[in-house]
């Protein structure tokens, strides 16, 4: 398909790439909130509770759409306004990145996980600036958790991704080890030993772990603890900005669950049937999202059921030590993979 | 950031706060994410109730004291009447001792399930809060059953109750004692075998023994030090001296001591099977007999007026010693002054020790750990808030729904 | 009988207490009575309560002398303005956590004269006070010498200190501080 495109005229090619992200990023806009609307009506049922509608995310994103945005006072206009846009632009554009099931990526080829890992953390430095420029205390506690928080969840999540590259690297995987199309084409799990098996688990573990922080989910919504700090960092916002920084929210969701879907589970449903032509396409790309369905209600719903928040330090303490030791025994068992 | 660098800023934690159900304000100096020092300011909702008794006489009275807290109306209604009862030389009747008793403990054990599931939302989970409140809903109904009210149960009265237990109202309250029995053990593992749980509760908020006395602590806060300090065993009133009933306090149960909220939200979760025990032991042993001192109101009225004296009685409300003091002057119809000495009123004082080198994200949760009561603290008149939904219920509707589900509760 | 502070401290006996007080105070201390409290199936007496007044030059003394049997647990302050004099009456309890039935409530009345109104602050010693003690102050003008935060408690910011809640006098407050709720 991709060569069909460069053969043909290059104007062509872009609007062609320009047309389908757009459909893409709306695409993903409007599932990301559906998939907050199953987690809320998972989360409730777990409750004994009934819960919202389904749509009850677009509702409220659209009501916000519709009301005042006020600035407070004592804020920095700019970056007040700006940083909710950068956080749901930045974390949209990772969509531009993933591969989905068997389709290739708009911008596959432009960039990499370590691009996906710096728009991930953009997008949360964005929603930091707008907390530190809101002018209050409590989204300036809020600003200074997340960033604390940031800092602690990166170096599992760095772990994580090098030890999986330099494993594709020496095993021999076919294509750019930083690519996620590689691990798309090809299973990890298909190519580890025993070993390695254990250690490519122990790194799911990790980066499960790390979800719920990039998500801003229970236990790790510690920089928007609304009984504690009253939303922190998006404590002073409200209309239109609100809607911008709920949308970011569910997008760096799906955005998370869809790479590790891509990374750790990329079996092909269509390969699988043995089906032909547009069929295989589909098939694969609803079976993807199937796929991140189950690990947002796994990795997502689940946890922020059975446990309560953590304490920042407590938090920073967990990512560096336990979670942080766990990718770290992963790449020490991956290596030992390739060396054996 | 200014983590170690001894620059504090203030942040106020209230007077209106999520982690808070009531008003109250407390002022932390914050360095980093440490709270160096505490100011509480109370003063949000105060009503005057007190300077409004002075223009009631003390049967108008209850009906105002009950209304200082929804939580532990019964609580200060007892005490209220109970202190008019010593100034005015009031026997109570056995059965009445009795019931009240159940009612206190019924009360009780609705409060400290409340009071948990608020604490386990405080730190964000959710799933416990709501176990709690679905757990919860089971006294509401006994209670419903019993007094006809889910709050302000309008119970008590100078000199008795005003409502019998009767044999099928006995059932409903055994079927509650079997359902809790049961189901109460899933909220205690859940809230208690949790990391998290004790992650946030273990060493947080602690207030030392020796403190706890200083600063006069009562009920579980003190409990939750160490401190053997139960009026329902020191100072047996109603049918309590009759029952076997040892304070709830942490050594016995994990052998050592924190004084933490961790401490203090064990002392209440264990309270919540002693209360279920003292309310089987007082059906078990009802005795028969009159319900009131006195059922003709003008009579008890005109006793009232003649009566001469102060009167003081202290109670173990879910919260901790609820004091009332009152005077009534001869030949004067209304109560001369009036004083309650709500729990929180002793506990609220310790906040600042509490606060001391604990963290902004645990400032909610200290706060919440004594079951402040600002209301009761205070003594406002809570105020009725009408109730929407999508198809508009009128007053007259939801009334009889009211009555309806009464009805249905009382009937099962 | 003569005063064992030690033997009080083990014993708990109302009775002892009484002795003592009366022992060491005589005529400074009056209205002294013990109730008892009935109840239960056997209508037994459950526990006492002491009611006394003290001379207000002799109330700091009292408190020390309660301190060696117990520590005071402090209750509340209640008051009350009669005419020349504000009642003050302070509610402890002894022997809190000393066993079933060891309770035992002491109400000390004290008489404070208008002209006047300075109480000793108990704070340095029973911490515990200071809501109580600042209420007596807003509420009945009551100064308290050694209380380090004098701020107001339960009224608001705004109030004009000058208004007094719960005295009776000119001081009180007036037809307009108060709002008739329908």
């Amino acid at each position: 398909m991709q060569r069909e495109n460069q053969e043909g005229d290059g104007g062509m090619m872009i609007l062609f790439k320009i047309l389908a992200g757009l459909a893409l990023l709306i695409f993903a806009s409007l599932l990301s909130l559906l998939y907050e609307g199953i987690d809320r009506i998972f989360h409730a049922r777990m409750q004994s509770r009934l819960g919202p509608p389904l749509f009850q995310p677009f509702y409220d994103v659209l009501k916000l759409l519709g009301k005042e945005n006020i600035v407070p006072r004592r804020a920095v206009p700019w970056a007040f306004n700006g940083a909710p846009w950068v956080a749901a632009a930045t974390a949209l554009m990772i969509v531009l990145y993933v591969p989905m099931g068997s389709l290739q990526p708009i911008l596959g080829g432009h960039g990499d996980l370590i691009l996906i890992l710096y728009l991930l953390g953009l997008s949360a430095v964005a929603m930091a600036v707008g907390g530190f420029s809101s002018g209050s205390i409590y989204s300036n506690v809020g600003a200074q958790r997340e960033m604390v928080l940031m800092m602690s969840y990166e170096l599992p999540l760095a772990v994580v991704i090098a030890s999986l590259a330099w494993f594709a690297y020496r095993s021999g995987m076919p294509g750019d080890p930083f690519s996620l199309e590689t691990y798309v084409g090809m299973s990890v799990w298909s190519v580890a030993g025993w070993t390695g098996s254990f250690g490519i688990l122990g790194l799911l573990i990790a980066l499960l772990a790390v979800v719920p922080a990039e998500t801003g989910k229970v236990p790790m919504d510690i920089a928007e603890a609304k009984t504690e700090i009253l939303e922190g960092l998006i404590s002073e916002y409200s209309g239109r900005n609100l809607a911008m920084f709920k949308l970011a929210f569910s997008i760096r969701t799906l955005a998370m669950c869809a790479v590790v879907v891509s990374l750790f589970f990329p079996w092909s449903l269509g390969r699988l049937l043995g089906f032909q032509g547009v069929f295989f396409f589909v098939a694969d790309f609803l079976f993807f999202w199937i796929k991140v369905l189950v690990v947002q209600v796994l990795g997502v719903t689940i946890i922020r059921t059975t446990f309560g928040r953590f304490k920042i330090w407590q938090a920073s303490r967990l990512y560096w030590y336990q979670v942080g030791g766990l990718s770290l025994a992963g790449m020490v068992l991956l290596s030992l993979d390739v060396i054996l | 950031m200014a983590i170690g660098t001894g620059k504090t800023y203030k942040v106020p934690i209230g007077p209106v706060h999520v982690g808070l159900k009531e008003p109250i304000t407390a002022w932390l100096d914050v360095d980093g994410e440490r709270i160096i020092n505490a100011t509480i300011r109370p003063g949000a909702i105060h009503r005057g109730i007190e300077f409004m008794a002075r223009e009631r006489n003390p049967i108008q009275v209850i009906y105002l004291a009950e209304r200082i807290c929804g939580i532990c109306s019964f609580a200060h209604i007892e005490c209220f009447v109970r202190a008019v009862e010593d100034a005015a030389g009031i026997s109570v009747p056995k059965r009445a001792q009795y019931i009240r008793t159940i009612v206190l403990e019924l009360e009780r054990v609705h409060s400290h399930i409340l009071w948990a599931g608020v604490a386990c939302y405080t730190f964000g989970y959710d799933s416990a809060f709501h176990l709690g409140m679905i757990l919860r809903e089971k006294v509401m109904d006994v209670l419903e059953a019993l007094t006809g009210n889910r709050v302000n149960y309008g119970t008590g009265t100078i000199g008795g109750v005003r409502r019998d237990i009767t044999p099928k109202v006995e059932k409903v309250i055994r079927d509650m004692i079997n359902f809790y029995k049961n189901e109460f053990e899933l909220f205690y593992n859940v809230a208690t075998d949790d990391p998290v749980t004790l992650a946030r509760m273990r060493n947080v908020g602690v207030l030392s023994s020796e403190d706890a006395v200083k600063y006069c602590a009562v009920g579980p806060t003190a409990r939750g030090s160490g401190h053997r300090i139960d009026l329902r065993w020191s100072q047996p009133y109603e049918a309590y001296g009759d029952l076997d009933i040892m304070p709830v306090v942490p050594q016995d149960h994990t052998g050592e001591v924190y004084g933490d909220v961790y401490d203090r939200f064990l002392v209440r979760v264990l309270e919540v099977y002693q209360s279920l025990e003292i309310i089987e032991k007082c059906l078990d042993g009802l005795p028969e007999g009159e319900l009131m001192w006195e059922p003709n109101l003008p009579k008890l009225l005109n006793y009232l007026k003649k009566a001469e004296g102060t009167g003081i009685s202290s109670i173990e409300a879910p919260r901790g010693d609820d004091t009332h003091v009152v005077r009534l002057t001869g030949a004067e119809e209304n109560v001369t002054w009036w004083k309650v000495r709500a729990p929180t009123y002793a506990n609220a004082v310790s906040w600042p020790l509490m606060f001391k080198d604990n963290e902004l994200a645990d400032a909610p949760l200290v706060i919440n750990s004594v079951d402040p009561c600002i209301s009761c603290m205070e003594r406002m008149l809570v105020t009725e808030r009408k109730t929407g939904s999508k198809q508009i219920v009128t007053k007259k509707e939801l009334l009889n729904r009211c009555r309806e589900k009464t009805r249905k509760v009382m009937g099962a | 009988m003569t005063c064992r502070p030690e033997y009080v401290k083990e014993s708990s006996d109302p009775q002892e207490v009484v002795a003592c007080i009366e022992e060491r105070f005589g005529e400074d201390v009056q209205d002294l009575e013990l109730r008892d409290y009935k109840g239960g199936k056997a209508n037994a007496v459950q526990y006492r309560v002491l009611w006394l007044t003290v001379k207000l030059e002799r109330f700091l003394e009292l408190v020390s002398i309660f301190e060696e049997f117990d520590f005071p647990h402090f209750q509340v302050i209640s008051g009350n303005d009669e005419g020349d004099t504000v009642v003050l009456n302070y509610h402890f309890a002894l022997f809190n956590s000393a066993g079933k039935s060891k309770r035992l409530n002491v109400t000390v009345s004290v008489r404070v004269p208008k002209d006047d109104p300075v109480m000793p602050s108990l704070w340095e010693w029973i911490p515990g006070i200071e809501y109580s003690e600042r209420e007596m102050r807003e509420m009945l003008g009551v100064d308290f010498d050694g209380l380090p935060n004098k701020g107001l408690v339960f009224l608001p910011e705004d109030w004009n200190e000058d208004v007094k809640p719960w005295r009776r006098d000119e001081t009180g407050p007036s037809e307009k501080d108060v709002r008739e709720l329908s």
